[in-house]
C-alpha cells in the first residue's frame, strides 16, 4: 500500500503541486486563474482522448435507431442481439470503451488536483508539512512561493463556498454537457436511464462542491465550460439545442387539434413500438405499394394491433352479421 | 419479453454503472475527508515541565497533567471542545469535538495557558499537581476568532500572553484573557512571538518579520524576506535569528531591524539549504543551531553566518529542539532522537522511538516541539505517546499513552 502510495506521489502529484506553483508564480499569484490555466491544460493535454470520446458518444447516438430496429429484430434472440450489435458498432468504428476512457483517466487528475490544491494553500497544518517533501529541490521558486494566495472574487479557494453559487454553477454546467451528449432514445428504459445520468452527475457533483474545497469546484465548472465548447464544435449543440424547442409530445398535442391523419398514424405506431408485436411487420408486408395504409381517412384506426386483436376483430364482424341477419 | 429486455440493459450499462459507483465511493471518501475538513487536523503540541510536573496537550484536545517521574495521570484531564458544524453527505456528524492543539500549553502564576486549533486561547487553574477541568479564562469569551492559532503563545515576565493567528492578526491578552491590542500583519500567521525586552519578533506568511513595541502593538520596523515565516524566531544578544520557506536563514538588528548577515551569503542555489526552515533555531556558545526539513542542523556563528558545522541527522527536522544541560536535543521526523554537543559539534544518537503493540511494531512519528526539565527530554508523538527519554544514557524512563483509558 505504501508503494501505491509513494507511486501516485511521484506520478501525479508532486508534478501537480510543483506546476500549480510554478504556474501560480507566473500569474501573479493568482491562484484562481492558475487553477483555470491548469485546466485548459489538463484538457489540452487529453484533448485527444477527449475528442475520441466526443466522436464515440456521436456515434453511439447516431447508432440509436438502427440499434432500436436491431432490438425489435433480434427481441427474443439475446446472443444473435448481442453480436448483430457488436457488428453494427464495429462496422460504424463505434465503441463503448471510447466513451469510458477518458473519464476514467480524468479521476485520478481531479483526486490529485483536490489533494494539491488542500496541501499549497495551507488549509491544514499536518499537510501543509507534507507539502514540503513533494517540492522539487532544483526548483528553487516553488519553495519560496508557497503558501499559495487563496482568495480569487468571493472565495476563499481552500474552502467550499458559502454562498453555494460555485456548487449551483457546477450543477447546471455540467447538466449542459451531459445533456449536449444524452441521446434521444425511443425506448422507455433507456430514456430513463438517459434522464438519471442527466440529473444525477450534475446533482452529485452539486453537492460535493457544497463540501469541498471551492478551488476544486472551480476546476470542475472550467472544465465543464470546456467541454461545452469543445463538444460545440465536434458535434454542435446535440441534445441541448432539443431545450429550446418544443418537446416531441407538445407538438403532437398541437398537431392532434388539427385534424391530419398521418400525425395520429404515428401515434399508433408508437404504441406498437412499445409492445414489438409481429402484426405490424405482417401488415407492412401485406402493402405492396409501401404506403401502408398510412393514408386512410380513418388514420389507420381500423388497423388491429396484434393478432389477438385480429382475431376479436373477426368474432365482432361475425356477430354483426349474425345480428343483420 | 420485458424482462429479457432489462437485462439487456443491464448487461450494456454494467460497464457504466459500475464505473458510477466508483466514483460516488472514492469521491465520497475524498468528499468525507473535505467536509471534515479542519477534523483532519489533529494537532502536535508539546508541553511544559514546572516542579514535578508534566503538563502537555494531547491529539485529541486534553491538556493533561503527569507526574514527571514515572508518567502517572495526575487528577483528570482539561478538555478542550468546540461545535462542529456537520459536514456534508453525512459523513461528518455535527456536535461537540475535541480541539486539535499545535499550541503547546504554557503556565504562569498558577494559570496554564492553550491556543487551540478552534481560534480560541483557554486558561485553566493548576494547584501544582493537578487540572480544573473546567476554564477559568477564555479568549474570546464568546465564540472563535476567525483564524486558527497553529504558533506558540507567548508570555512576557508580567504574564500577558502574546499570540499570532491564522486570521493574520497578532493579539496581547492579559493575565485573565482580556484584549490589549491587535495588530493586523494582513496574511496568516503559524509563527510564534519571541519577546525581549519590551519588543515582539513574529513572522508571518507575507514573508515579513515584524518587531512590535509590546506596551501598545505599534510597529517598530518591518523586514522583508523571499520566503513565508512559519519558525518561530530566537532572540539572542542584540539579533534575531530566523529562517524561512526560502531556503534562507537571517540575522537582524533587533533595534534598527537592519540585515546583519544571512545564510547562504551567495544566491547560488548550490549552497541553500535543501528545504524550509520550519522549527524553531536555538543558540549556544555564539552559535547558531538551525534545523530544517532536509534533514540538517546547520551550525552557524552567531555573529558572522559563518557554517561551522553541519549535521545530518536523515530526517525532516519539523519539531523544534531544546537545550538540556549543554546538549542540543533534536528529533526527527523519522522519531531518532539526537544529542549535539554545543561544545565539540559532537553528535549522539540517543534513542530510535518504535512503539510497540503486541507483535506489531510501529514507527514513532515525531512533529511536536521538545520539552525538557531535570535532565529529561519529553517526545509527544504522532501516535499521542509521551515519552521521557534521559538525555545523558538515551534510556526510556516512561512512555505515557495520552489516549489510553486513565487520560479519559
Amino acid at each position: 500500500m505504501e508503494v501505491v502510495g509513494q507511486i501516485w506521489d511521484t506520478i501525479l502529484l508532486s508534478p501537480m503541486i510543483n506546476v500549480l506553483v510554478v504556474l501560480s508564480s507566473v500569474l501573479f499569484n493568482n491562484f484562481g486563474l492558475t487553477i483555470i490555466v491548469l485546466t485548459f491544460i489538463i484538457h489540452g493535454a487529453m484533448f485527444p482522448l477527449t475528442r475520441r470520446q466526443m466522436r464515440a458518444s456521436k456515434g453511439m447516438q447516431e447508432l440509436q435507431p438502427k440499434i432500436a430496429e436491431l432490438r425489435k429484430k433480434y427481441a427474443r434472440d439475446k446472443q444473435k442481439l448481442a453480436q448483430e450489435q457488436m457488428a453494427l458498432m464495429k462496422q460504424s468504428g463505434v465503441s463503448p470503451a471510447g466513451c469510458l476512457l477518458p473519464m476514467l483517466i480524468q479521476m485520478p487528475i481531479w483526486i490529485a488536483l483536490y489533494q494539491s490544491i488542500i496541501r499549497v494553500l495551507a488549509y491544514v497544518p499536518e499537510d501543509f508539512l507534507k507539502l514540503s517533501q513533494h517540492l522539487y529541490t532544483p526548483w528553487s521558486t516553488v519553495f519560496s512561493q508557497v503558501p499559495l494566495e487563496s482568495s480569487f472574487l468571493w472565495l476563499d479557494l481552500a474552502q467550499a463556498d458559502t454562498l453555494l453559487i460555485m456548487p449551483i454553477l457546477v450543477g447546471v454546467t455540467m447538466w449542459m454537457s451531459q445533456k449536449m451528449v444524452t441521446p434521444d432514445s425511443t425506448d422507455p428504459n433507456q430514456q430513463t436511464q438517459g434522464r438519471m445520468m442527466l440529473w444525477m452527475m450534475p446533482i452529485m457533483f452539486g453537492f460535493f462542491a457544497m463540501s469541498f474545497p471551492s478551488g476544486l469546484a472551480l476546476y470542475w465548472v472550467a472544465s465543464n465550460i470546456i467541454r461545452i465548447i469543445m463538444q460545440y464544435f465536434i458535434g454542435g449543440w446535440g441534445g441541448l439545442a432539443t431545450v429550446f424547442r418544443p418537446r416531441p409530445a407538445e407538438a403532437d398535442q398541437k398537431a392532434q387539434k388539427r385534424p391530419v391523419p398521418v400525425e395520429k398514424k404515428q401515434k399508433t405506431d408508437k404504441a406498437v413500438d412499445a409492445d414489438i408485436v409481429i402484426s405490424r411487420e405482417s401488415t407492412e408486408e401485406g402493402t405492396d405499394d409501401g404506403t401502408s395504409g398510412d393514408k386512410r381517412p380513418d388514420g389507420g384506426r381500423s388497423y388491429p394491433d396484434s393478432i389477438d386483436a385480429i382475431k376479436r376483430q373477426s368474432r365482432r364482424s361475425k356477430s354483426r352479421r349474425r345480428k343483420r341477419r | 419479453m420485458k424482462t429479457r429486455r432489462r437485462v439487456l440493459l443491464h448487461g450494456r450499462h454494467k460497464m457504466l454503472s459500475l464505473v458510477i459507483i466508483l466514483m460516488v465511493v472514492i469521491l465520497t471518501a475524498a468528499g468525507c475527508a473535505g467536509a471534515l475538513g479542519r477534523g483532519v487536523a489533529q494537532g502536535w503540541a508539546g508541553g511544559v515541565v514546572t516542579s514535578d510536573t508534566v503538563i502537555v496537550g494531547s491529539r485529541g484536545g486534553k491538556i493533561i497533567a503527569l507526574d514527571a517521574e514515572d508518567g502517572t495521570i495526575q487528577g483528570d484531564p482539561a478538555v478542550l471542545v468546540t461545535q462542529v458544524p456537520s459536514g456534508g453527505f453525512g459523513c461528518a456528524a455535527g456536535g461537540a469535538s475535541g480541539v486539535a492543539i499545535y499550541s503547546s500549553p504554557v503556565i504562569s502564576d498558577n494559570l496554564v495557558y492553550v491556543g487551540g486549533y478552534n481560534g480560541k486561547v483557554y486558561a485553566y487553574l493548576f494547584d501544582g499537581e493537578s487540572l480544573a477541568t473546567e476554564r477559568e479564562y477564555a479568549f474570546p469569551s464568546e465564540g472563535y476568532l476567525t483564524g486558527s492559532i497553529v504558533g506558540e503563545l507567548a508570555l512576557d515576565q508580567e504574564g500577558r500572553v502574546f499570540f499570532g493567528s491564522s486570521d493574520g492578526k497578532v493579539y496581547a491578552l492579559d493575565t485573565k484573557l482580556r484584549i490589549q491590542w491587535v495588530y493586523d500583519t494582513g496574511d496568516s500567521i503559524w509563527s510564534a512571538p519571541a519577546i525581549q525586552g519590551d519588543s515582539l519578533f513574529i513572522g508571518s506568511f507575507d514573508k515579513k518579520l515584524y518587531a512590535l513595541d509590546i506596551a501598545d502593538g505599534s510597529q517598530r520596523w518591518v523586514f522583508e524576506t523571499k520566503g513565508a515565516i512559519i519558525a518561530a524566531p530566537l532572540v539572542y544578544g542584540d539579533k534575531v535569528y530566523f529562517g524561512t520557506f526560502g531556503r534562507r536563514f537571517y540575522a537582524v538588528d533587533t533595534a534598527s531591524g537592519e540585515e546583519v548577515w544571512r545564510f547562504p551569503a551567495d544566491d547560488t542555489d548550490e549552497n541553500k539549504p535543501k528545504n524550509w526552515f520550519w522549527a524553531k533555531p536555538l543558540a549556544a556558545n555564539g552559535t547558531i543551531y538551525a534545523p530544517n526539513l532536509d534533514g540538517k542542523v546547520y551550525a552557524l556563528d552567531a555573529d558572522t553566518g559563518a557554517l561551522t558545522a553541519e549535521f545530518d541527522l536523515g530526517g525532516p527536522i519539523s519539531s523544534s529542539p531544546v537545550m538540556v544541560d549543554g546538549l542540543i536535543i533534536v528529533a526527527t521526523e523519522n522519531g531518532d532522537i539526537y544529542s549535539l554537543d554545543t561544545a565539540d559539534n559532537h553528535k549522539t544518537l540517543l534513542a530510535h522511538l518504535e512503539d510497540v503493540e503486541g507483535e506489531k511494531v510501529y514507527e514513532e512519528k515525531v512533529q511536536a516541539p521538545l520539552f525538557a526539565g531535570d535532565g529529561t527530554v519529553y517526545i509527544h508523538t504522532f501516535r499521542d505517546n509521551l515519552w521521557a527519554i534521559s538525555v545523558q544514557t538515551g534510556e526510556e524512563l516512561w512512555k505515557k499513552s495520552l489516549t489510553s483509558e486513565d487520560s479519559e
